[in-house]
């Protein structure tokens, strides 16, 4: 029962670890493939002045895009959306200390297209547009400030004080220029309006650009380097970044397909040589069953029953094993300081798979005992009796 | 005319090339007792368990209740165990983990249905009983003696009124009163028309209630 209970727990633990890679995968080509961040230089504090009041080098440079550059780009070829982000530094009085907290603006429709990095919620939700009273704070503004989901946090910028409801919470590997650390997000219409920018002042930390084929994401990045890209303007282009973190990724998952393979070879094996060494010493029973008068199907239905009942009780203890170790191996398996920034998790063991490991206990054991029966029912009575 | 139960024409058994027995012949009608007697290792088991389809012979013809053995498929040894023989072995062979009451019944388990059981259940009750183990229907065979697992394999040999009761050695290495309580039990069956063929080895009181005997020797029969 404990060799059934671990080979069904390491089975469903590898299944789930699996599953859970290749989620991780999907996600990551969901939000990183096919698209291209433009990002200027270091966000300005909005202490005494306004950068956005101003149109000096060291705004040009903080933040290099306004809407016309905006329009530009995403009439190109190739380029299905351009969306906008800015970002400021506002002084917060947290605790009984002064510190800068990063206000992002962004365009919330941009979450809906997937290409987003502050869209990676861990908590909550992510702004819908004309949340005008919403945000989303960055995990280490959680995690230093004790703000959570629900709670109300307030900034004081031009002398007015503006109320904000935390509806999620988010974590990601962005650059400082678009995620300063401690960092608040709001909608960016609402972001104008605290800084009392017109439109004619409006201008951007960063742009997202999708692309409509990751393939043609290349082209695109050249030409937007030879356009923009001054010595102040980064170009990220994500499919690069990604081709190889997915290339890493399919190699972790193939090798955990062929690791479950051969687990699931080596469980067979090991259920199944156990089970004929019970049979074989349980070869008297069947002998006493033949002799006194049961039929071949009584026998293979009680032995049938009987090892349901086995693989069913070894299953459930195998799956209390992988509840139990699943969760140490999952956290083995990543460092905490990468699944803390990039959110990996991995369920095990996955709800998912639990009836295939039941089902994969049950069908070993009940195979094996049946095969031994086969074998052992062209004996006489006599002879099961007297090899015992 | 009296019904055939046991004929073993010619019947000889061989381990490899080594006769245990040859040239066994026997006819046992219903309602007699034989009794198979002869020397340790002389083959009074092996014979016994051809006679109860446990075993086949190497020559010769065996036939039960009428039946050709030899020629019978293994659905048909199944139903001609079930239906017409009772054996119980010269060393008893229990199942450990069930008591001494699920013992008997197990022949029942597969083939009695709804209501049945219930009256299999009362028999077995009525066989411990007989034999003196009503206080221990509970017990498991590690907690019994041997004269009482010999007495609980009797038991169920008997338990679907067997046409013909196979015993092996009832009363070898038991003492007087388990020895008393099998032999009363084996007359009570014989007056019921029960047919019995046993082994022994030295119990008188068998032999003289055998009305046919059997005494292997050298290979030949007497």
């Amino acid at each position: 029962m404990i060799i059934i209970g671990t080979a069904t727990s390491s089975f469903e633990i590898l299944l789930s670890l699996t599953d859970s890679l290749t989620r991780q995968q999907q996600s990551y080509t969901k939000y990183n493939i096919g698209f291209i961040i433009m990002y200027g230089g270091k966000p300005a504090i909005i202490d005494d002045t306004d950068p956005f009041k101003k149109s000096t080098n060291a705004v040009v440079q903080n933040y290099p895009f306004n809407n016309t550059i905006a329009s530009k780009i995403s009439n190109k070829d190739g380029i299905e959306a351009v969306y906008r982000v800015t970002v400021v530094k506002v002084p917060h009085q947290l605790s009984e200390e002064k510190v800068y907290l990063g206000l992002v603006g962004v365009e919330t429709e941009a979450a809906g297209a997937a290409v987003l990095p502050y869209a990676n919620m861990w908590k909550g939700r992510f702004l819908s547009p004309n949340n005008d009273d919403c945000a989303v704070i960055s995990n280490k503004l959680e995690e230093e400030s004790g703000f959570t989901l629900n709670d109300h946090i307030s900034l004081k910028i031009h002398n007015e004080t503006e109320t904000f409801s935390i509806i999620g919470v988010f974590g990601g590997l962005l650059p400082e220029e678009l995620d300063p650390g401690k960092t608040i997000v709001i909608d960016l219409d609402r972001f104008w309006e605290i800084m009392n920018a017109s439109s004619r002042e409006h201008r951007y930390s960063a742009l997202l650009v999708k692309v409509a084929d990751p393939e043609l994401g290349q082209n695109v990045t050249r030409q937007l380097r030879e356009e923009y890209g001054r010595k102040e303007i980064y170009v990220v282009y994500q499919y690069t970044l990604a081709r190889y973190t997915l290339e890493l990724m399919s190699t972790t998952v193939s090798l955990y397909r062929i690791t479950n393979i051969l687990m699931l070879v080596a469980s067979s094996a090991i259920i199944m040589l156990i089970r004929l060494v019970d049979l074989m010493k349980r070869k008297n029973e069947l002998g006493l069953l033949t002799a006194i008068g049961w039929r071949e199907r009584d026998v293979t239905m009680y032995l049938l029953l009987q090892s349901i009942l086995l693989g069913l009780i070894g299953s459930a203890l195998g799956l209390m094993m992988a509840v139990g170790i699943g969760p140490l191996i999952s956290k083995s398996l990543i460092p905490t300081e990468l699944a803390f920034r990039a959110e990996i998790k991995l369920e095990v063991p996955s709800p998912a798979y639990l009836p295939y490991g039941v089902l994969v206990a049950i069908t070993l054991s009940a195979l094996a005992f049946t095969w031994g029966y086969l074998y052992y029912r062209r004996l006489t009575p006599l002879k099961m009796l007297e090899e015992t | 005319m009296r019904e055939n139960i046991v004929k073993l024409i010619n019947v000889g058994r061989s381990f490899g090339s080594k006769p245990v027995f040859r040239g066994v012949n026997l006819e046992v009608m219903k309602g007699e007792m034989a009794a198979i007697q002869g020397p340790s290792g002389i083959g009074k088991t092996t014979l016994l368990r051809i006679i109860g389809t446990l075993d086949k012979p190497t020559e010769g013809e065996v036939y039960v209740c009428g039946k050709d053995v030899l020629k019978l498929s293994r659905a048909e040894l199944a139903e001609l165990r079930w239906n017409s023989l009772g054996f119980a072995f010269q060393e008893p062979i229990l199942l450990p983990g069930l008591s001494s009451l699920d013992n008997v019944l197990l022949p029942c388990i597969p083939r009695a249905k709804g209501s049945e059981l219930g009256k299999y259940r009362m028999k077995a009750l009525d066989l411990l009983t007989e034999l003196g183990l009503k206080e221990r229907i509970s017990y498991k065979p590690h907690q019994l003696s041997v004269g009482q697992k010999k007495r609980v394999d009797l038991a169920r040999a008997l338990i679907n009124n067997p046409d013909l009761l196979i015993v092996d050695e009832p009363t070898t290495n038991l003492d007087r009163e388990s020895s008393m309580i099998i032999a009363d039990l084996l007359k009570g069956s014989l007056s019921k028309k029960g047919t019995i063929i046993l082994t022994t080895h030295l119990d008188q009181n068998l032999l003289d209630m055998s009305n046919v005997k059997l005494e292997i020797q050298n290979y030949q029969n007497h």
